[in-house]
């Protein structure tokens, strides 16, 4: 019980010093520029509980959870063949890095001609800029995995899927997840700026709606609801995780400990 | 007494000569004498420097022009220009004293004042023409059923920004036409793009200005006009007005030199077509003949405060304006 009270205020500390600064700092200011706490809250409950919450919000993460889910599932296959195949690896790796190192933002124009300015667009952007991380980390990790283990599965007879299923894939899931991680922000990012552009709803549209209706202290709470979301999305990613990594957490404790 | 009168003249003229020499080879000021010589005739005081925010589109190139012709220098003013990336982007700057003067779409002034940022609208800028063809219309797709304003009804049509002058004249348009404007989807592309997403099926409708609109007009077999809203909703509606904000509002002297050097530099860019043209193809980068056929807005700096407050009052009606901005400040006397 005290323990977990002494954790929740490490959490909140920062959070709350910073609040304080802010407020304390922007108490005489008069510029309906400058964003105030108190506003910012009361107008984040205005704002986006109500209809904004089904127009705009969900639409939104439907997009990123269908964008991430798209480049999770396919970056983690297409990491896998070109992980556990040389000849592949060696014939993808430079289109990889050179496709990696387009900005996707800049393609929102061209996949707007090519697929259209619908819900289609946007998800394969966010697909197409957070799928790098985790075929990049899958590939890593699928050659990384132990020789001994290797051989030692082979000279058990494990072959084919039941090898991919019980050997590469848990070896591997450590840096597949670290690929995950850094995904999931991309995502974030992507869903917002998609939504700039050939928008009529969505977080990212509504936020640029309120800027340009001087709307200041309501354009501030959609910035922070998106901070919300990514602190909700890393908390969820650790949950899940923990759950998967348990064999790999519990080692690692394992081997601190001793 | 005639002799001494003569003599002051000659004065007076060789300090403004000497000042305005003083000028043109960059020194940032004149001698001390110019403070006594008299403002009127131009050149004799020093410039006042200002900055203004432009947006990179054909109309405010006008700006650009007049810096050019030294109409400014004449009254007075040493321009800067600054570009902007939209009119909204630009009243920050001007509220906070940032740019002294602005040059945007009335509507976006009157959401700011609406919302409490101390702005003001100095001038007449460019309006929408109040008959014929006018420099904006809702494109629409040739043979697919889109002929009137009331035929929008639950299509999706682009505009280059939701919840400005595009989609409020749309929706006025479409209410006078016995549609209801709430069912009409509204999708943000940009106007270079819009012609293409009409092409795509992705959009059914379009709202462009020029050149994208003559494009248009020019493939009758492709493209169907479906109507002018700016004139169905308020006719020679101002498409741009200049504003200014705090300080430099209260400086009646300022504001006055602003007022009638865009009033000469737009005259002068009205009748000198042929140089306006270029000035607009070197500052928007279009193509010299494009930019030499554009289809133009009427360019005035007088301003009917009736439309400003017709304008309010439509944006009032389509919930643009949450509420009314007092027009007696916002319109600058």
């Amino acid at each position: 019980m005290r323990r977990s009270l002494i954790a929740l205020a490490y959490a909140l500390g920062l959070p709350l010093i910073l609040i304080a600064i802010w407020w304390i700092a922007s108490l005489g200011a008069t510029s309906i520029f400058v964003p105030k706490p108190v506003p910012l809250v009361t107008q984040f409950f205005e704002v986006w509980i109500g209809d904004r919450f089904f127009t705009d919000v969900l639409p939104s993460l439907g997009r990123f959870v269908a964008g991430t889910a798209i480049a999770i599932v396919l970056g983690m296959l297409i990491g896998l063949g070109v992980g556990l195949n040389r000849g592949l690896r060696a014939f993808t790796e430079p289109v990889f890095e050179f496709f990696r190192a387009i900005p996707p933002p800049v393609l929102i124009p061209i996949f707007a001609l090519v697929i259209g300015i619908g819900d289609d667009m946007r998800i394969a952007v966010i697909a197409f800029g957070a799928i790098w991380p985790v075929i990049l980390n899958t590939i890593e990790g699928v050659r990384a995995a132990d020789e001994v283990q290797t051989e030692t599965s082979r000279s058990y007879g494990i072959h084919g899927l039941s090898r991919v299923r019980y050997q590469v894939l848990p070896s591997a899931a450590p840096q597949i997840l670290a690929g995950v991680r850094q995904s999931l922000p991309i995502g974030i990012i992507l869903m917002v700026i998609s939504e700039m552009l050939y928008a009529s709803s969505g977080l990212g549209f509504s936020i640029i709606q309120l800027q340009r209706s001087f709307a200041v202290p309501q354009m501030w709470s959609g910035i922070l609801l998106l901070g919300l979301l990514g602190f909700a999305v890393s908390l969820l990613f650790k949950l899940v995780e923990r759950r998967i990594l348990r064999w790999y957490h519990g080692l690692k404790d394992l081997q601190n400990a001793s | 007494m005639t002799r001494t009168r003569l003599f002051s003249a000659v004065a007076l003229t060789a300090v403004g000569i000497l000042s305005l020499a003083a000028c043109s080879s960059g020194s940032p000021s004149g001698p001390a004498e110019t403070e006594t010589a008299p403002a009127e005739g131009g050149g004799g005081g020093e410039l006042t420097p200002i900055t203004v925010g432009l947006l990179a589109i054909a109309p405010a190139a006008a700006v650009q022009y007049g810096i050019d012709e030294g109409i400014f220098e004449e009254h007075g003013l040493d321009v800067t220009v600054q570009m902007a990336q939209g009119g909204a982007a630009m009243l920050p700057a001007v509220s906070t004293g940032q740019y002294h003067f602005g040059v945007g779409n009335p509507l976006s002034v009157l959401t700011a004042a609406s919302q409490g940022v101390d702005v003001r609208i100095a001038s007449g800028y460019s309006f929408s023409l109040d008959e014929g063809e006018d420099i904006n219309a809702v494109v629409a797709r040739a043979g697919e059923g889109i002929e009137s304003w009331a035929d929008l009804e639950g299509k999706k049509v682009s505009v280059n920004a939701v919840k400005t002058q595009g989609d409020l004249t749309i929706g006025e348009a479409v209410e006078r036409d016995g549609g209801d404007p709430a069912a009409v989807e509204y999708i943000e592309v940009a106007f270079p793009d819009a012609l293409a997403q009409l092409d795509g099926g992705n959009v059914d409708a379009v709202w462009i200005p020029e050149p994208f609109l003559s494009m248009a007009v020019a493939d009758p077999d492709k493209y169907t006009v479906v109507g002018h809203p700016n004139q169905e909703a308020i006719p020679g509606l101002p498409t741009m007005v200049t504003f200014t904000s705090g300080a430099v509002a209260e400086d009646t002297e300022l504001v006055e030199a602003w007022r009638g050097a865009v009033a000469d530099t737009l005259a002068a860019a009205t009748d000198d077509r042929e140089g306006f043209g270029q000035t607009i193809a070197e500052f928007t980068g279009m193509p010299e003949a494009a930019a030499a056929n554009l289809r133009l807005e009427r360019l005035d700096a007088e301003l009917d405060p009736q439309l400003i407050s017709d304008l309010s009052d439509l944006a009032q009606k389509f919930a643009f304006l949450e509420s009314a901005p007092d027009l007696d400040t916002v319109i600058l006397d």
